[in-house]
């Protein structure tokens, strides 16, 4: 009756399309595989045909049910893969805070698993995965945060087969105070973030409540995850057992675990709490975890001004009578050739503002204002000059309009181009002159 | 046609008759086995062997192999092994294996079996197409050669964990 009824259940399939119903996961972990075959002969040259079903071990009792069947289970492929779904690094400012890095993870064991998250600050180095990109400073560790479709936490929980969840890192930026010419951390500056998942056991059956379930330490083929022992398990055909097969990740020392403790990773940590880069600390396929990085770029402007002060022309050392009118003209021809203009009363002193755009961000619409010294009065009108050197000359669109009083000079509008190795730094630079009361 | 009616009538009438086929008994000996196919390295030289499939996972390959015993003292004939392939496996294609057999097999449930390159399969809005391994629900050993006493048969196939 076996065989009778295997082939109505065989029928039944036929209808209902026979090929493609599997999961891409594969047949689900636990499921017993079974193989009974018929041989038919004739003992007599005349005789009926006999019907003979295998068994594992052998049968030689002919009929139906007299078999059995040759089975093993489907054993438990624990694997699964995150990625990151942002194709840039995000842009940010230095204090920025709450800022969104994205992932997804898809399990596609054949089981329904939970997995336990980690967000690693990454070292300083850089890595050839995703961006090819340099990380040179650190988001506020302390700050940092996994959610799992949309709810913080940081663990995923019931994860089926082929299903798949986006995890979000949010991160805080710093906000050092100090211009990247001083050392200081700025526009161009990367911070990488990873995130790490573990593979842990689907614990709802036990206890129900939405926690992840224990972490799987290792596999029955001599693998563990990080923190875990490799076990050497017996093969056994009648007992469901864990294979890790997930791939390795890039390889580049971590940071700091900023979420779970109880995940410990293969990414080693130097003493000072950062890491060091130097690639010791590896991912290595089949450990049962998996990990994605994406990252942060400070894109801002960062401006630096100089001032300078020079003496230019006095109505009794210059052999040039007139007083000046033209502020970006040198002292030979402001005074004369030859001569040594001094700060006396009436002198005219040229102040020169430089402002360059160290940042990879354009500034619009800046404003500049100087409040004169009160010894002394601000040349109003044509005299005060502005130009660019160096760069783009496009670049400073519109004009500057000149606002400029006895005492303030004031100018606006003022477009600043971004730091540009392709065709040179802009410069803006103003001169103008003030009198000595 | 002809064939499949006659194995047909050959198993009811086979069921039916049970006493008189009880008179056969302990005559031949029938074995199913299930292998994985592992490459071993031994003194540095890699090798491929069969052990027993134990840790099997979705993709994977399994060997299935059916050894069929003369342990009567008179022959046996008419010889026709027929292996359902297990639910959540794919025939792999090309595999089955058996000296001095014919091999076949059905896409249909057994109803009618060939060549896999000349079977096709009717999809539900009475279209047909080529039927490709997946579709492969038996296989067939007819084997051309009647058992002697004291001999020993194998066939084999392999199929791939869905």
């Amino acid at each position: 009756m076996k065989l009778n009824f295997k082939k109505i259940a065989l029928g039944l399939v036929l209808t209902g399309g026979f090929a493609g119903s599997a999961l891409a996961a594969g047949t689900a972990a636990g499921t017993d595989v079974e193989n009974l075959a018929t041989l038919t002969f004739k003992a007599e040259p005349t005789g009926p045909d006999l019907v003979l079903e295998s068994s594992p071990t052998g049968n030689s009792t002919v009929g139906a049910s007299n078999g059995e069947s040759t089975d093993f289970v489907v054993d438990r492929k624990l694997d699964f893969e995150v990625v990151t779904t942002d194709t840039t690094l995000v842009s940010v400012l230095e204090g920025d805070t709450a800022q969104v890095t994205t992932f997804t993870l898809k399990n596609t064991s054949n089981d329904t698993l939970d997995f336990a998250l980690a967000a690693l600050n990454r070292a300083s180095g850089s890595m050839t995965d995703p961006y090819a990109a340099t990380d040179s400073f650190d988001v506020t560790t302390a700050t940092m945060s996994i959610a799992v479709g949309g709810s913080t936490q940081d663990y995923v929980d019931n994860l089926a087969p082929d299903a798949m969840v986006t995890i979000t890192i949010t991160s805080d930026i710093p906000d050092d105070g100090i211009t990247v010419a001083n050392g200081g951390v700025g526009s161009g500056d990367i911070a990488l973030v990873t995130l790490v998942a573990q593979v842990a056991e689907d614990d709802d059956g036990s206890g129900g409540a939405a926690t992840p379930g224990a972490l799987i330490a290792q596999d029955s083929s001599g693998n563990a995850a990080p923190g875990g022992t490799a076990a050497s398990v017996a093969d056994d055909p009648d007992a469901v057992q864990d294979v890790f097969a997930e791939d390795d990740v890039e390889g580049n020392a971590g940071s700091t675990i900023a979420a779970r403790a109880a995940v410990t990773h293969n990414f080693v940590a130097n003493g000072s709490g950062r890491f060091d880069g130097d690639g010791a600390g590896t991912d290595v396929a089949s450990n049962g975890q998996f990990a994605a990085t994406s990252g942060y770029i400070i894109e801002q402007p960062e401006l630096v001004v100089t001032k300078e002060s020079e003496t230019v022309w006095d109505a009794f050392s210059c052999s040039v009578a007139t007083e000046p009118t033209d502020s970006t003209a040198d002292v030979d021809t402001l005074c004369g050739v030859g001569t040594n203009p001094k700060a006396i009363p009436g002198a005219y002193v040229r102040y020169t503002l430089t402002i360059q755009n160290n940042g990879n961000t354009e500034v619009t619409g800046a404003s500049i204002a100087d409040t004169v010294d009160t010894d002394t009065l601000l040349v109003v009108g044509p005299p005060t000059s502005v130009v660019v050197e160096d760069g783009d000359e496009a670049a400073v669109d519109p004009i500057p309009t000149d606002g400029s009083s006895a005492t303030d000079l004031s100018l606006s509008g003022i477009t600043i181009a971004e730091k540009d190795a392709a065709d040179g730094d802009d410069v803006i630079v103003i001169t103008f002159f003030v009198t000595i009361k | 046609m002809k064939k499949m009616n006659a194995s047909i009538k050959a198993m009811l009438f086979s069921v039916a008759m049970l006493p008189l086929a009880a008179l056969a008994e302990d005559k031949v000996v029938f074995k199913s086995e299930v292998f994985q196919e592992v490459t071993v390295t031994e003194d540095g030289k890699s090798a491929t062997k069969l052990v027993p499939a134990e840790k099997v996972l979705p993709g994977e390959e399994v060997v299935y192999i059916l050894s069929f015993s003369n342990e009567g003292d008179s022959e046996a004939r008419d010889l026709v092994i027929n292996n359902p392939i297990p639910e959540h496996t794919w025939y792999r294609q090309g595999s089955a294996f058996g000296a001095g057999t014919q091999i076949s097999v059905s896409v249909d449930g057994g109803k009618r079996y060939g060549n896999l390159i000349d079977l096709d399969v009717t999809l539900a809005n009475g279209e047909q197409r080529a039927a490709t391994f997946k579709d492969v629900s038996h296989v067939r050993w007819t084997v051309n050669y009647a058992l002697q006493p004291g001999k020993t048969g194998t066939v084999s196939y392999r199929a791939v964990v869905q």
